[in-house]
């Protein structure tokens, strides 16, 4: 998979030909220096960066030759996302914004599956809470409940305990894996640190835009 | 659920949980939005309502304001007896005289509305005298003398008081009471001098009425509850046919002010209207500032699996209901403008205003609103859904701008914008004047967008010389996101309208003055007898410095047929149509007058006595669709004359000439009643001296000052100047709060650009000095082009529409100019200086 962005100094090659496979269930890590392509990887594995060039197969779907709205359909339906920011939406309480994403998928009882992740992530009493009204690791709490909201096969983690001091992110991670494990969920986690790779079934380091087995 | 409606409610369930967030934070960005829309609605909905209120009072009065259910109204004749005798058949009758003289108190003369009416007066409403007399106390004869009801005005001109007399003609009157309230006092915004009530014994003894003069008849009927006013007519017609009088019923009252009001109203929706634009601009930017700091959660959306079109509609709806909120606040603030009009308006018209019940203005307004807001929003929503939401991740900076919206969206944008244009144009009164404004100010945007695409481009080119202040200044304006664009495009529209309303003001008034100065006689003598032609001019030629114009017979008569076919059903064009809807002047004559100029035919022979033949006014012909050669016939004292035409003439209704539609020739016309009219020119101060020896010679003679005329017109000239300004008002306020908005919103990237130049050395003037430059050089520009545009305007108003020459008073016209440059170096000021007003370190701390 090959992706290459034009701007006005000119066309850079930010994936250089990557290729790379995860089964399901399976966890695998991204490691690498800023500005190797782990975050494009991420981007283009979740469709919202399209290739340049190149196959993006999941669940035997290719999203190449999805347009715009079939791709946002697809995430809905098969992608979780975890952020470093967090990103829960500042206007929606706790419980929204985890059952927003059951709500786009049309699903009837959204707001009891909500419900349901939420005490599950251990955030029962903070449903009505907005994201400023909680802490960091209680907003990532959220972030993970709502990625695992919509049963999706694959979960995208982008440097996920960057913003969260050691026991908290620790904590994060303890989750995370814990709730991929159980609805067998494959787990793509790009991190700085290590460690966190080493916990993974795989573990790829990217430089100058190729990936390689670690 | 079909997939539609699902997406629909999710649209909603976001929108909701959005606006939660929003309004529970206090009205924030919405602030600029909610005023800008709601002023411009408020403007066309106070027009809109003032309109219906009027024509609501009009049609609720409309038997008091026309006097009765019927009238008959006969020009210098009254009915006979079996005419009379036919109203008296139909209901209660009142018979009214009207006409104008020259009223002497000791040495002044004052020109009165003179009205004789019966004891049958007023068949509907009331008359109100002060003191409360009885008819027969006011005007009955007492002391030798005659018994008159007076205007407060008749009393404050002449210096007179209750109690003292005044002569009509050579009849002696008292002036024994003040007219507070005449119910069907004839109403419309010129009204040459005050009134005079007297009864017809009275109007007999002064011998005002001999053959020829200008008296009005009228006979006013009030039919029995059963009958209906358009069945009596038709009896009258059966029976009489057209005798040369003129039957209205009272849904006809007060056509000529019913039209006033169109044109009017026309006139102020259509500035309205460019306030709402103005206002839109500064929506547009709100809505951009909204989904700028919405970015960060469209993005999100988008990775959760929100299609496109669900998060266009979420903010659609969101910006869909605070524009709701706004433009419906305005309607009904812009509905509640009759009850604060009702007291000045209501009295200088002569009609009751309350609030009107009819919606339609109201609603009419709203959908106005409402257009205006997605059009003006549409751009900042539809680039929203297209928010790349890859940024979320790369830690771009998220925001809307240079982000194309999709092609389906800029299509929605057009029809909105047509939607909105055709709308001004199918409600206006005259499409032609909408349309015109619709092209007007849609190129007045673009010159502005130009203008100011065209600065940001040199401000990039310019080479970067002189101090770090000019390059500051020159890279604040072209820097991405300046509000260049915004600002010249709303501030310069909005004193566009100033500038256009100004100007075309001063137009119309230096036409008055112009003419009044160059080609005005002094006077207009009206209703000289044949017989007093000789000694009338031998009193001018008596005084020294005095001279006599021009001198025509002159009769009263109405168009009736044309080309045979009769006028109320031939096809005219609108811009003629006044020529046949009342009597109008004409005269007879050998030889051509001095100012004619023959555009078909030919005149005829001085002593031709052959069929009757005419010389009319060409524009008029071209509106009948007739020329040389056809004909028209004349209702002349109840008489119909079939004129051939000879030739047709260009004629000047501006200039203060004497001037005729129709010249008979001579030997048709010579032996009717007539009268003649004169015109006179006298320095200032011999014009008492000929008012007086000219009435003392000729009572009935009746002498109008020029002057006093053109004092009327600009008096009304400067009340509808007056509402016209304030609606382009509307249109600076709304400018300017645009303009307020732009520097908010600006206001997060000035102060940081204010730290870490202080940061770097730069003390507060200097920064101060940078920041002021950029807006004095966005102001200047726009001033510049405001007047520019706003004369261009007003050269198109007044050369298409009012025919009158463009003035191009630089005075007028900088005001406007001085006034952008004034808000927008204060505007930037004023956000500079709360940015320098920041401390420094926290900011830097969290860069």
């Amino acid at each position: 998979m090959r992706l290459t962005l034009g701007s006005e100094a000119g066309q850079v090659n930010v994936l250089r030909g990557v290729c790379l496979a995860l089964p399901k269930g399976q966890t695998a890590s991204l490691v690498g220096p800023s500005g190797s392509g782990k975050s494009s990887l991420l981007l283009v594995a979740a469709g919202l960066e399209p290739a340049s060039s190149g196959q993006l197969v999941m669940g035997g779907q290719d999203l190449a030759g999805m347009n715009e709205d079939a791709r946002a359909r697809f995430r809905r339906d098969h992608i979780g996302f975890v952020f470093q920011a967090f990103n829960l939406i500042p206007s929606m309480t706790a419980l929204e914004n985890i059952a927003i994403p059951l709500e786009l998928a049309g699903a009837p009882d959204a707001f009891e599956r909500a419900a349901a992740e939420l005490d599950a992530v251990g955030l029962k009493d903070r449903a009505r809470h907005l994201p400023s009204q909680l802490s960091g690791g209680e907003q990532q709490r959220v972030a993970i409940a709502r990625a695992f909201a919509g049963d999706a096969d694959i979960l995208l983690a982008d440097e996920p305990t960057g913003n969260l001091d050691g026991d908290t992110g620790a904590a994060i991670i303890a989750l995370m894996f814990e709730r991929a494990s159980r609805r067998g969920t494959a787990l793509l986690l790009v991190t700085h640190d290590t460690a966190l790779a080493a916990r993974c079934d795989k573990q790829f380091r990217m430089t100058d835009g190729l990936a390689h087995a670690a | 659920m079909t997939g539609h409606l699902r997406d629909l409610r999710i649209a909603w369930a976001i929108a909701r949980r959005e606006l939660r967030d929003s309004l529970g934070r206090g009205l924030g960005g919405f602030r600029i939005l909610i005023a800008c829309l709601a002023l411009g609605v408020a403007a066309i909905a106070a027009v809109g309502a003032t309109r219906a209120a009027v024509e609501d009072g009009i049609a609720r009065d409309a038997k008091r304001i026309a006097g009765g259910d019927l009238e008959a109204r006969l020009l210098y004749r009254e009915a006979t007896p079996e005419q009379q005798a036919a109203f008296q058949a139909l209901g209660r009758v009142a018979r009214i005289a009207e006409m104008r003289t020259m009223a002497r108190v000791g040495e002044r003369r004052q020109l009165a509305a003179l009205k004789a009416v019966d004891a049958g007066y007023p068949l509907y409403g009331g008359l109100t005298l002060a003191p409360a007399l009885t008819p027969e106390a006011a005007f009955g004869v007492r002391d030798g003398a005659y018994g008159a009801a007076v205007d407060q005005a008749f009393l404050d001109a002449t210096g007179l008081s209750l109690g003292a007399a005044f002569v009509l003609n050579r009849t002696r009157f008292v002036a024994r009471a003040v007219v507070t309230e005449e119910a069907d006092r004839s109403i419309g915004l010129l009204s040459l001098g005050p009134r005079v009530l007297i009864d017809h014994a009275a109007l007999a003894a002064t011998g005002l009425t001999a053959p020829g003069a200008l008296v009005t008849w009228r006979y006013r009927i009030a039919l029995p509850p059963e009958q209906s006013a358009l069945a009596a007519k038709q009896t009258l017609a059966d029976a009489f046919g057209d005798p040369g009088w003129r039957l209205t019923t009272y849904q006809d009252a007060a056509p000529n002010l019913r039209r006033t009001i169109d044109r009017l109203a026309l006139f102020l929706t259509l500035a309205s209207l460019a306030a709402l634009l103005v206002g839109g601009v500064g929506a547009a930017n709100a809505v951009k500032a909204y989904m700028d700091g919405r970015a960060r959660t469209v993005a999100i959306l988008k990775c959760l699996g929100a299609p496109a079109h669900i998060i266009f509609n979420a903010y659609l709806m969101q910006i869909g209901l605070i524009a709701g909120a706004a433009t419906l606040l305005g309607a009904l603030a812009g509905g509640l403008a009759p009850l604060a009009l009702a007291g000045p308006l209501g009295q200088m018209l002569g009609v009751r205003l309350e609030v009107s019940a009819a919606l339609w203005p109201l609603v009419l307004a709203f959908v106005f609103g409402m257009l205006t807001a997605l059009v003006f929003a549409l751009w900042p929503l539809a680039a929203a859904e297209r928010l790349p939401a890859a940024r979320l991740i790369g830690g771009a900076a998220l925001g809307v701008s240079g982000i194309r919206p999709k092609r389906s969206r800029i299509a929605l944008l057009a029809l909105g914008g047509l939607a909105l244009a055709g709308l001004a144009v199918v409600t206006a009164a005259d499409r032609w004047v909408a349309a015109g404004f619709a092209v007007g100010a849609s190129l007045a945007a673009l010159v502005f967008l130009g203008a100011a695409y065209g600065l940001i481009r040199l401000a990039r080119r310019l080479p970067r010389l002189g101090g770090p202040l000019w390059r500051l200044a020159l890279s604040g304006l072209s820097r991405p996101g300046a509000p260049t664009l915004s600002i010249a495009v709303s501030l310069g529209l909005g004193l566009a309208a100033l500038t256009a309303t100004t100007l075309t003001e001063a137009s119309f008034r230096h036409q008055l003055d112009g003419a009044l100065a160059a080609e005005a006689p002094t006077f207009f003598f009206i209703d000289i007898q044949p017989d007093q032609r000789d000694g009338f001019r031998a009193i001018l030629a008596g005084i020294p410095g005095v001279t006599a114009e021009s001198e025509a017979p002159m009769l009263r008569a109405r168009i009736v047929r044309i080309n045979g076919t009769p006028a109320a059903e031939a096809v005219i064009e609108d811009d003629v149509k006044w020529a046949i809807r009342n009597e109008r002047g004409l005269t007879f004559a050998a030889a051509p007058p001095a100012n004619a100029t023959l555009t078909a035919g030919a005149w005829w022979a001085s002593d031709y006595a052959g069929p009757p033949l005419i010389s009319f006014d060409a524009n008029i012909a071209k509106g009948f669709g007739i020329g040389v050669g056809d004909t028209l016939t004349f209702n002349l004292l109840g008489r119909e004359i079939t004129a051939t035409i000879a030739s047709l003439r260009d004629v000047d209704y501006g200039a203060f000439a004497m001037n005729f539609s129709t010249i008979f020739d001579p030997a048709t016309l010579a032996p009717a009643p007539h009268t003649i009219l004169a015109t006179a020119s006298a320095p200032p101060d011999l014009e008492t001296r000929v008012t007086r020896e000219v009435t003392d010679a000729f009572p009935n003679v009746t002498v109008i000052r020029v002057s006093d005329a053109v004092t009327l017109a600009k008096s009304l000239l400067g009340k509808i100047g007056g509402a016209l300004a304030a609606v382009a008002g509307v249109a600076v306020i709304a400018g300017t709060l645009t303009l307020a908005g732009a520097v908010v919103a600006s206001q997060r990237r000035r102060t940081q650009e204010a730290v870490l130049l202080k940061t770097a050395g730069a003390t507060r003037g200097q920064i101060l000095a940078a920041q002021t430059m950029e807006f004095a050089l966005i102001g200047g520009m726009t001033a510049v082009l405001a007047v520019a545009v706003g004369a261009a305007g007003a050269w198109a108003i007044a050369t298409f529409l009012l025919n009158a020459p463009f003035a191009p008073e630089i005075a007028a016209a900088a005001l406007p100019a001085a006034l952008a440059l004034v808000l927008a170096v204060a505007a930037g000021a004023i956000g500079v200086w709360r940015a320098l007003g920041v401390p420094a370190a926290p900011l830097l701390r969290n860069a």
